[in-house]
């Protein structure tokens, strides 16, 4: 539906007529000549014409259609062309457009900003994902590091006292029967026990009968042979006192013998009992610092890390809140929440438990704040994330 | 393989030269006894032959100068007769202590021998005990603890 001046007279004509009309234009002239305005200035005098440009209806701009009651697109330009406006609007129009271009002017501030918040946030998304990868790769690295070494400490430490403790019962063991051969064969000596020791009896004198047939004496004879037998007992008695006391210093020599090495053998015993636990701290103390020493280069490793990866953080709340200082869309205040619903802790608008009143699922849009306006072409649009309408790009 | 196998090894090459070693000396003696057994009684057969062949003699040495006959008993002879018989015992009873002497000092030799055998057997048998205890407590793989 349309309306065309027509030989001074404003003539309505539908949209088929208008789409003819334009159409046969068309084949007329091409697209300078499906002008509308041709069609007037054909159609109009020069008196006409004059006032029309005084009245700002034609000229080298796009004439507006007069009486045309909404927005319509211009064939020369492509261009929306506003509604005209009775020229005692003006003013008015142009107040109007001021405020229009003042607004379109904070709509465009607001979606760049919505834009540069969004590229922001996402940057900050990023950088934060990159920083916790990096962390966790190093986390990683660390541990395929310091694991293997911890585990081969602690596993050689237990060998180490598993082969000490074999070891000292083993020596135990030697010990004891070391021991036990050393006093079976330690024997009571014999050496000097019935020392098979002579003692002969003074021989007879041959000569004592004939002695007697020539009436000579015994008295020297016996004599002799007395002090012979006195020798005799005495080197008799002499040599087994000998043997015996032989015998005892034997017998002293071997049972001193018998309690050395029994001591010998205690005392043994002991200085394993008493190595084993020294042994065992020592053993302890040295993988102990060695799990220290390691667990300090560990916790030093993990420690730069962590350092970097708070500069990260640091950097990325830095840089969160220049981002939402500059960028961040203005918080809108909140309303009461509609009749049947209610804000739960995350701040959504949540249906009441048995309200009538309350629609299932979640509120409709009338029901939320009221959504701003966007106009057409922005290349944004608004979406509701629970608390506030958030301006967002069109997915292209 | 223990350390007392090692040493038990050890120890019984040197016990059993030892004890061969003492057995050898042990015949030694049995036959060092058996030919002073032997010599002294040779000796001592020897005296008594000597004293019975020289003492007729001596009293036809004393018949002759008139101390000694039928029906004569001088004292001098008497007393010569038996001075010549306690010189007789007296190198009877020389040679048989010496005999004595020398038997005894082989059997002594023969107690002392085996004493001295079972006294370096039995060091022996502490010095490996000893040397087994400090093997086992030398615990060399430990040194460093």
């Amino acid at each position: 539906m349309g309306i065309i001046y027509v030989n001074g007279r404003l003539v309505r004509e539908t949209d088929e007529e208008v789409a003819a009309r334009m159409l046969a234009a068309a084949q007329r002239g091409g697209i300078e000549a499906a002008n509308p305005q041709f069609d007037r200035q054909r159609m109009m005098g020069a008196s006409e014409t004059k006032n029309m440009k005084k009245a700002g209806l034609i000229g080298s701009e796009p004439s507006k259609r007069v009486g045309a009651t909404g927005p319509s697109l211009s064939l020369r330009t492509g261009n929306v062309v506003n509604p005209p406006v009775a020229e005692v609007d003006k003013a008015k129009a142009a107040a109007d457009a001021k405020a229009k271009a003042a607004a379109d002017k904070i709509l465009k501030d607001a979606q760049d900003r919505a834009l540069a918040y969004a590229a922001g946030t996402q940057a900050i998304a990023d950088y934060k994902a990159s920083a916790e990868a990096a962390k966790t790769a190093a986390e990683g690295r660390v541990a395929d590091v310091y694991n293997p070494q911890e585990t081969n400490i602690t596993d050689e430490r237990k060998r180490q006292l598993a082969l000490l403790e074999t070891l000292i019962k083993q020596g135990q063991t030697d010990i004891t029967s070391a021991e036990q051969d050393f006093l079976k064969n330690i024997k009571p000596t014999s050496a000097y026990s019935n020392v098979p020791l002579v003692n002969m009896q003074a021989i007879q004198n041959p000569l004592l009968e004939a002695l007697r047939q020539q009436g000579a004496g015994e008295g020297a004879v016996q004599s002799q042979s007395a002090m012979d037998q006195s020798l005799n007992n005495f080197m008799n008695q002499l040599q087994q006192q000998s043997a015996s006391r032989y015998g005892d210093v034997q017998t002293n020599l071997l049972e001193s013998l018998r309690n050395s090495g029994i001591g010998a053998a205690s005392a043994g015993r002991q200085y394993l009992a008493q190595r084993q636990p020294e042994i065992s701290s020592g053993i302890e103390s040295a993988f102990g610092k060695q799990l220290s020493n390691l667990a300090t280069n560990r916790a030093n490793t993990e420690g730069d890390i962590m350092s970097q990866y708070g500069d990260a953080l640091a950097k990325i709340a830095d840089l969160q809140a220049e981002t939402t200082s500059k960028y961040a869309p203005p918080s809108v205040a909140k309303g009461p929440a509609p009749a049947g619903y209610h804000y739960d802790a995350a701040g959504k608008v949540v249906a009441n438990a048995g309200s009538a009143k309350a629609g299932a699922g979640t509120p409709t849009a009338t029901q939320q704040e009221s959504k701003p306006a966007t106009p057409a072409g922005a290349g944004l649009h608004w979406e509701w994330n629970g608390k506030n309408w958030v301006a967002v790009p069109n997915k292209k | 393989m223990s350390m007392t196998d090692a040493y038990n090894q050890d120890f019984g090459l040197s016990e059993a030269a030892q004890v061969a070693r003492r057995q050898k000396r042990s015949i030694a003696n049995q036959q060092a006894a058996l030919l002073g057994q032997q010599r002294g009684s040779r000796n001592i057969a020897d005296i008594t032959k000597a004293g019975v062949q020289g003492f007729n003699p001596t009293v036809s040495q004393y018949g002759r100068r008139g101390l000694a006959g039928p029906n004569v008993q001088s004292g001098i002879a008497r007393k010569g007769l038996e001075d010549y018989a306690a010189g007789i015992q007296a190198r009877l009873g020389t040679e048989q202590m010496s005999m004595q002497d020398e038997l005894n000092k082989i059997a002594m030799d023969e107690s002392m021998q085996q004493a001295d055998l079972e006294a370096y057997l039995a060091d022996q048998r502490l010095q490996k005990q000893r040397d087994i205890i400090n093997a086992a407590t030398q615990l060399r793989a430990f040194q460093s603890y």
